[in-house]
């Protein structure tokens, strides 16, 4: 096992990871930049880095501030946590050159699941059965209408480079296809640094599915169950929970199966996620690999008494993987997002203070979050404060208790907004209750709901942005 | 003072009016804040604004001295506050070096007196070496890092007196 494990993140994530390594007895390293002088993942850390100013491309983005951090500290592993330089081939390819372990699959597994058509044209070899379109990057717009017509509307365009519900946008009619292919192509240029794109057939009723699959370096492969994370508002996802409601088992043990062979097909180590789509008559189609722990790992955690972050530590140390690891499954786990954001203003973001932070406990409750009364929410960074996650035997059970736990919860704080009361809707929806819920719920939800559309147009979001701005332009005046 | 546009967000964050509301909120913001940060970055898109004020105390306003003040009790290798106007700090995390090269001479001394964008040192960032500069002229009061030190982002290395304060 790892003397000490850099954690090249931060927030819930960067104390996640250092919580488990307290267990393993590793020495935990954390960086933090000018922005998180008073990060919580401090308090769990033995050494710890400044390595940049806010801006997360010059701190946590910044490859060489993470690495001269390790030199600093003297670990020998890194953790990439989620987002950040997790699926960052070039951050694998370092650390592999100094000598240091990369927590997370090969610099050339990530490269090919870092483009989403090289992703596909790979799995789709392995076995998966993949939707209509992607074959290759459209090089102009009439190109792209020509592939959309094969295809057929509604379709989705997506950034080759791109993931995580980030850098695509559904077209309904082809009369919107050169606006959208604008849209997305400069947000892929600005996101990824990459503009190429692609079209893919789109599900509009789906269940998003994803198989959470881990592999040691021996080539053996299990998959831990599913997660059912169909809640979502623009393909980010809100609430996520196992098992998938209403799937039957088979079902889900093909996708299993399939996920893991095409795993170890690809020579993956360590953890990942298979995503896929489930239609109306329960067919399945492989959307992405997320080449990394996910955000909603814990309900997996919770219904299979598994640590995740251990096994990718284990698995990374070159331990063989447990036999009977994932046999066993109990019960049912949800957690919902507590995201600073106001869902009635188009979910703008609202940094500020949390002067009241108070987590939801008692039977079978489970919170990861960085903050606590006082916490800084910074504008600089994603906007996730914490996860509440719930387990009890059965779903109604555990739907009951997410209600109380989601209304249990004290936060609040001068101009801060958070998703805590849209959840609360949510969970009390029948659709939700039932079980019957797909993709385009919550959005249908939201536009029943009355609150202010989402335009999506960039004008839009910079006036709110600089409303923000301001408010907390005059705050930092207030505060001196 | 130079206002850093960061590229992170789109070069143009909506129409023209856009921008110089940005500008025009920053300066109203500045005319209400005590004394003028050092640093100050404005990005677009999701509109962050940072004011950095340099005091390795991590102070938030520039200290003001007082001939008739005692001078504060501190470790006795520490300068002595009532001289130090300034600390040149690292550009970035990794290794400090004092000279251009192993064996080399050191860029400065105590004693040294620094003009404005005088080389004091390079921290080396996975093999690049970046020189670090002062950003003012003074004489050099403490070099607070050895050669070869692992640096923080941020982290103190020179200490500075002003121009005016001979060392004699």
């Amino acid at each position: 096992m790892f003397g000490t494990v850099l954690v090249a993140n931060r927030g819930e994530i960067a104390v996640r990871i250092a919580r488990t390594c307290r267990e393993l007895g590793v020495r935990v390293a954390a960086v933090f930049s000018t922005e998180d002088e008073d990060a919580e993942v401090l308090r769990h850390a033995d050494a710890a880095v400044r390595i940049g100013p806010a801006a997360a491309r010059r701190s946590y983005l910044h490859i060489p501030a993470i690495m001269e951090a390790a030199f600093k500290t003297g670990a020998d592993a890194i953790h990439p946590g989620y987002g950040m330089l997790s699926e960052d081939p070039d951050l694998a390819d370092v650390c592999a050159r100094s000598g240091i372990t990369f927590i997370g699959p090969s610099r050339d597994v990530l490269a090919s699941f870092g483009d989403k058509i090289e992703s596909r044209r790979l799995l789709s070899a392995a076995g998966l059965p993949v939707l209509p379109g992607g074959v290759k990057s459209a090089a102009s717009v009439a190109e792209m209408h020509r592939m959309a017509t094969e295809i057929g509307y509604p379709m989705i365009v997506k950034a080759v480079a791109g993931g995580g519900g980030r850098g695509m946008e559904v077209v309904e009619d082809p009369a919107d296809l050169p606006a959208a292919y604008a849209r997305v192509r400069s947000t892929a240029e600005i996101l990824f640094g990459d503009s190429r794109l692609y079209v893919e057939r789109y599900l509009r009723a789906a269940r998003h599915v994803e198989i959470q699959v881990l592999c040691d370096a021996y080539g053996n492969g299990v998959y831990l169950g599913e997660r059912d994370c169909s809640v979502q508002r623009r393909h980010q996802k809100l609430v996520e929970e196992t098992p998938a409601p209403g799937l039957p088992r088979e079902l889900i043990a093909t996708m299993g199966d399939a996920a893991v062979t095409a795993a170890l097909a690809t020579g993956y180590v360590g953890l990942g996620t298979f995503e896929f789509l489930v239609d109306a008559q329960q067919r399945f189609t492989f959307l992405e690999v997320n080449p990394r722990i996910q955000v909603e790992h814990p309900v997996t955690e919770v219904v299979h008494g598994v640590d995740l972050v251990a096994e990718q530590l284990r698995v990374a140390a070159g331990e063989p993987l447990v036999s009977g690891i994932g046999d066993d499954a109990r019960g049912v786990a949800i957690e919902c997002r507590i995201n600073a954001e106001d869902p009635d203003r188009s979910f703008a973001p609202t940094p500020g203070t949390l002067t009241e932070f108070v987590p939801p406990g008692g039977p079978f409750v489970r919170v990861d979050t960085h903050c606590r009364t006082g916490t800084r929410i910074p504008a600089a960074y994603d906007s996730l404060l914490a996860k509440i996650i719930v387990w009890a035997r059965d779903r109604p059970a555990a739907v009951a208790r997410m209600r109380r736990a989601l209304r249990e919860l004290r936060i609040g704080g001068p101009g801060v907004h958070t998703t805590r009361d849209l959840l609360v809707d949510v969970l009390d929806d029948p659709e939700f209750g039932e079980g019957t819920h797909n993709t385009g719920t919550l959005d249908r939800f939201l536009t029943s709901r009355g609150s202010r559309p989402q335009t999506g147009q960039p004008r839009a979001a910079a006036r709110e942005g600089l409303e923000s701005a301001r408010g907390l332009a005059r705050k930092l005046v207030a505060d001196g | 003072m130079t206002i850093h546009h960061s590229s992170a967000g789109p070069p143009d964050a909506g129409p023209p009016s856009a921008a110089d509301a940005v500008r025009a909120a920053v300066a109203d913001l500045l005319a209400c804040v005590s004394s003028p940060p050092d640093v100050l970055r404005v990005r677009g898109t999701e509109f962050s604004v940072e004011l950095e004020w340099i005091d390795p105390n991590g102070a938030r306003n520039v200290p003001v001295r007082q001939a008739d003040q005692e001078p504060p009790a501190g470790n006795p290798g520490e300068p002595d506050p009532e001289l130090v106007a300034a600390y040149l700090v690292s550009p970035s995390v990794g290794v400090f070096y004092r000279g251009p090269e192993p064996g080399a001479d050191p860029f400065i001394d105590v004693g040294t007196y620094v003009e404005a964008g005088q080389q004091i040192g390079i921290v080396e960032v996975m093999k690049l070496m970046i020189p670090v500069e002062a950003d003012r002229a003074g004489w050099v009061v403490e070099v607070m890092k050895a050669d070869a030190e692992p640096v923080e982002y941020g982290e103190p290395l020179v200490a500075l007196a002003d121009p005016g304060r001979g060392m004699g």
